[in-house]
């Protein structure tokens, strides 16, 4: 569990960085454009380290920073999950 | 009043054709299937179950649009009589007002297709999108996407049932109205079709938001072209 506390849009609270609920939904992101299980864990793993290592010097960051920054790491990996990932706000 | 010979009933079915079509391009109904059936494949659902969600959707946007189009049917007809000759030009002018909101709010501006819909309302759609599990869920989600649409669905739908009932026979009403449900709900099928197909949803709202402008001025301009066609049809004298 990382000290960085993660600011929820439209809400005052804040609440810890959790590594596995990115990683979760990276995998879902993967899935829902049909990449492989094997190649979506893959992606969330690279994606999670890096975002580990972006978290490293702050203490508070928003959820929409993790996003961003999360779709940027994972368009190295797989462009068209990157891609879903990033619309999923933007979709409605 | 000519309500059966050829000249007005071609005039009237394409009337209805072109209210239908551009009912079509609205993008509530859209979005929310995609966000079903991403949430879907991101929880490994067959592809089965996927479909069943999908098609559990469609069938209750279709019947919710069958109910509004049936219940306003009935609103116009018991207020039909009250209607003058002096009246339709609400059928022009309220079409040219929908097409100025379209072009100016249906989409929010940046990236994406994020529509006009209340912030609150969207993250609401969102968050019962990804609780939807079974079939009933999914054709709840179905009818309420259907209903949230009204605000720019109610005038193509009572301009439709307005010239349904002073030129179609009752007996057809229940065909007609079918009908236009049904190419109203066909982008829903067609984007079904796509993901049973095997396509990604990257590929469907990437082509959306590459899209959403061409559909929102495709929309504005058929709806100002409709209101000019009723608008020429009504003043040589055909309809009244």
């Amino acid at each position: 569990m990382s000290d960085t506390y993660v600011v929820k849009s439209g809400r005052h609270d804040s609440e810890p960085f959790d590594p596995l609920k990115l990683h979760g939904s990276i995998i879902a992101a993967c899935l829902a454009v049909r990449a492989f299980e094997g190649e979506a864990h893959d992606a969330a793993e690279h994606v999670c380290r890096h975002v580990i290592d972006w978290l490293e010097d702050k203490t508070e960051v928003t959820s929409a920073d993790i996003r961003r920054v999360s779709s940027e790491f994972l368009a190295t990996y797989h462009p068209e999950a990157a891609y879903m990932y990033e619309q999923h706000k933007l979709i409605l | 009043m000519q309500p059966y010979s050829l000249e007005s009933t071609w005039n009237i079915v394409a009337i209805l054709l072109a209210f239908a079509v551009i009912q079509a391009t609205f993008q509530i109904s859209v979005s929310v299937l995609t966000l079903l059936s991403g949430h879907s494949l991101g929880k490994k659902r067959s592809s089965c179950r996927l479909l069943g969600l999908d098609l559990a959707y469609i069938v209750g946007n279709f019947s919710m649009l069958m109910l509004v189009f049936g219940a306003i049917l009935y609103a116009v007809f018991t207020a039909v009589n009250d209607i003058s000759s002096h009246d339709w030009w609400l059928l022009v002018v309220a079409p040219v007002v929908v097409a100025l909101v379209i072009l100016s709010r249906y989409y929010r501006k940046g990236r994406g297709t994020a529509l006009w819909l209340p912030r609150s309302a969207a993250a609401y759609l969102t968050d019962r999108a990804k609780r939807t599990h079974n079939v009933f869920e999914s054709l709840m989600l179905g009818a309420a996407s259907a209903l949230l649409e009204l605000p720019f669905t109610i005038v193509p739908m009572t301009a439709s049932a307005y010239l349904m009932i002073l030129f179609v026979r009752p007996i057809d009403h229940l065909m007609v109205a079918s009908i236009y449900c049904f190419i109203v709900v066909t982008p829903l099928i067609l984007t079904t079709i796509l993901i049973a197909g095997g396509h990604r949803l990257s590929t469907i709202q990437r082509w959306r938001e590459d899209n959403k402008a061409f559909l929102q001025y495709a929309a504005a301009a058929m709806l100002l072209a409709t209101a000019l066609f009723i608008h020429v049809f009504v003043s040589k004298g055909l309809a009244l």
